[in-house]
């Protein structure tokens, strides 16, 4: 899908987090495991930081488009894994496509919303 | 069936008897959203009356009480953010990140309301003579209402609204009947928050809501935004009624880029500017004024990345340009490139005959752009609302500033340039009521006022900023003496 505004790309990054939440919930749940919950606790963290930097950086008033950004393909990782081996693969593509989205929007919107392109930075670092 | 909209009158949702019926269709696919009513002189008089009684009381809540609904109103437009978008392209056909954009803006509105018990503050002075003291205090006036236009269906209404409940006034709203849903569920979230009845209301209808609101003296004042034609005609007759007014007209925005501009940063924010919301922004720039030798580089790249924008459904997250709000802009768009053509203007890109292929039935219109076109033409003169930009040479800065100023529009003016001086001259003598320095959709904060000069509006104070909280209060003067 291409992400050719900002709007596009924070609405994109939230619905990735929530994703992430829902997942990682669910197999916190099936594996009761507290890495998975950490993993919980940490994409409400991100999706909260979203939703306050939509509110105060008024980044949907940049309105130019932004050229040359898709956003990647994620992982089917909706159902709860069933060992924990495909918890850990599942767990290992999610971050992964997450952090490659976060780095890539990083560089995208670097120029024109600073403020914007150093949250994403920090949030690809996170794990 | 597509469900028909209701009334919001003293606190309750209400059908309207009338049988006169308009359908809401969403632009990109033709389909029929729903209906709307055009209510009654008779419903206008309940909102009214409503309005009218509510006042007193709503007056004496306490500035901070009553800024306390708009807090909650402003969580509740974040929560619903993204549904209130989706309402707005749907039935208006702008993008997702364009309607996102407009309820940033209504929310940013609420926030400056917020701050009315700082902005409605009066003043005194004391001994003006001895023992004799002066106090101006700031008072609001009554029912006011709002004739809201079809571009943009959430924003505009909220120039005006929260500041006039945080004012302490009562108000009602007539959203444009070609797209009434945003304002319905914005008037449901404003029902779960309790306000007094009569204190909002919303009457939707065409021309015959708008005559009896206008007409009325119990409303104390109106504010419209529309074309010119219909501004100059509300500004009239709220004026013989004895309402305060501020009419907001259309607008041909000059967009002049200079030979020393950065073109790789202006041509993407030309391209917002003059194809955003389709053309269909008050602020679109409409007319490029090419300064002299800057000319040649600046068409190829025009027409390059105006070529590259994608026309489509506006959900998509990928869409630039939407559809036309309904087939008749289209049709008047297409008019439009016809009389260009037929005055001599050179088509270099042509949107007419853009195909959406998840859309046959969409209004749409692609990017357009003419070249050779003459300030003397009327594709450079009058207001087209669309997709389509024309170019025009000019020798100087000079001619650039004369151009834009014989225009009888005055709304908006953007320069493109890295040169301090020619930035200082343009707002210096550019008769326009927003200038753009390298920024070419000149939209003010809340915090400032909107408004355009000459033909683009008619009365004295503008929308938003303290020009609105004037517009809503009135100054009393009490000079006290004890004896």
């Amino acid at each position: 899908m291409r992400l050719s505004k900002f709007g596009a790309i924070l609405k994109f990054a939230m619905d990735l987090e929530q994703r992430a939440i829902e997942f990682y919930d669910a197999a916190a749940k099936a594996r009761a495991s507290q890495e998975l919950e950490d993993c919980a606790a940490a994409a409400r963290t991100r999706l909260a930081r979203l939703q306050r930097l939509r509110q105060e950086m008024v980044n949907e008033m940049l309105l130019e488009p932004i050229a040359g950004f898709d956003s990647p393909v994620l992982p089917d990782v909706v159902v709860p894994p069933q060992t924990g081996t495909e918890a850990e693969e599942a767990r290992l593509g999610l971050e992964q496509a997450r952090k490659q989205f976060y780095a890539a929007a990083s560089a995208k919107v670097a120029t024109v919303a600073p403020s914007l392109s150093r949250a994403f930075r920090q949030m690809a670092g996170d794990s | 069936m597509a469900e028909t909209c209701k009334n919001y009158i003293a606190g309750g949702w209400v059908s309207s008897p009338s049988s006169q019926l308009r359908q809401v269709v969403n632009p990109a696919t033709a389909e029929v959203l729903a209906e709307v009513p055009m209510s009654t002189e008779e419903e206008v008089r309940a909102a009214i009356a409503a309005a009218d009684e509510a006042f007193e009381e709503w007056r004496r809540t306490p500035a901070v009480s009553r800024v306390a609904y708009l807090f909650r109103l402003r969580s509740r437009l974040e929560e619903e953010f993204e549904a209130l978008a989706r309402t707005i392209t749907l039935e208006h056909g702008k993008n997702l990140d364009e309607s996102r954009g407009e309820i940033r803006r209504a929310i940013e509105m609420v926030e400056v309301a917020s701050g009315i018990p700082s902005l409605m503050q009066g003043y005194n002075s004391e001994d003006i003579a001895p023992g004799i003291d002066e106090h101006a205090v700031i008072q609001p006036l009554g029912a006011f209402a709002c004739l809201a236009p079809f571009n943009f269906p959430a924003m505009v209404p909220y120039w005006f609204l929260p500041f006039a409940l945080a004012t302490g006034n009562t108000y009602i709203v007539k959203p444009s009947p070609i797209v009434p849903l945003s304002m319905t569920r914005t008037f449901e979230i404003l029902d779960e928050l309790d306000f007094p009845p009569g204190v909002v209301n919303l009457v939707n209808g065409g021309e015959e809501v708008a005559t009896a609101l206008i007409t009325s003296p119990k409303i104390k004042g109106t504010s419209f935004v529309g074309s010119s034609k219909v501004a100059r005609i509300v500004y009239k007759t709220c004026s013989a009624t004895g309402q305060r007014v501020q009419a907001q007209g259309g607008a041909k925005n000059f967009l002049t880029v200079m030979p020393d501009a950065d073109l790789d940063k202006a041509i993407p924010n030309m391209m917002t500017s003059a194809y955003g919301c389709t053309g269909q922004r008050c602020l679109s720039g409409s007319v490029v004024l090419a300064v002299g030798d800057v000319y040649q580089d600046l068409k190829a790249r025009l027409i390059d990345a105006a070529s590259q924008l994608r026309v489509g459904n506006g959900l998509d997250e990928g869409v630039d340009v939407g559809p036309l709000t309904t087939k008749e802009k289209k049709e008047n768009v297409l008019k439009w490139i016809d009389i260009g053509l037929e005055e001599g203007a050179k088509l270099v890109l042509d949107g007419r005959d853009v195909r959406v292929d998840d859309c046959p039935n969409g209004f749409f219109v692609g990017p357009t752009i003419f070249d050779e076109v003459t300030s003397g033409m009327r594709i450079a003169q009058e207001e087209i609302f669309g997709p389509v930009l024309a170019i025009v040479r000019v020798k100087d800065l000079d001619e650039a500033i004369e151009t834009v100023n014989a225009s009888r529009y005055g709304n908006a003016s953007t320069v493109y340039t890295r040169n301090g001086r020619t930035a200082r001259e343009y707002g210096y003598r550019v008769d326009c009521g927003n200038i753009g320095i390298n920024v070419g959709v000149v939209a003010p904060m809340a915090f400032f006022p909107f408004g355009g000069h000459k033909e683009s509006f008619f009365g004295d104070l503008h929308g938003q900023g303290r020009d609105v909280v004037q517009f809503f209060t009135d100054r009393k003067i009490v000079i006290q003496r004890w004896l």
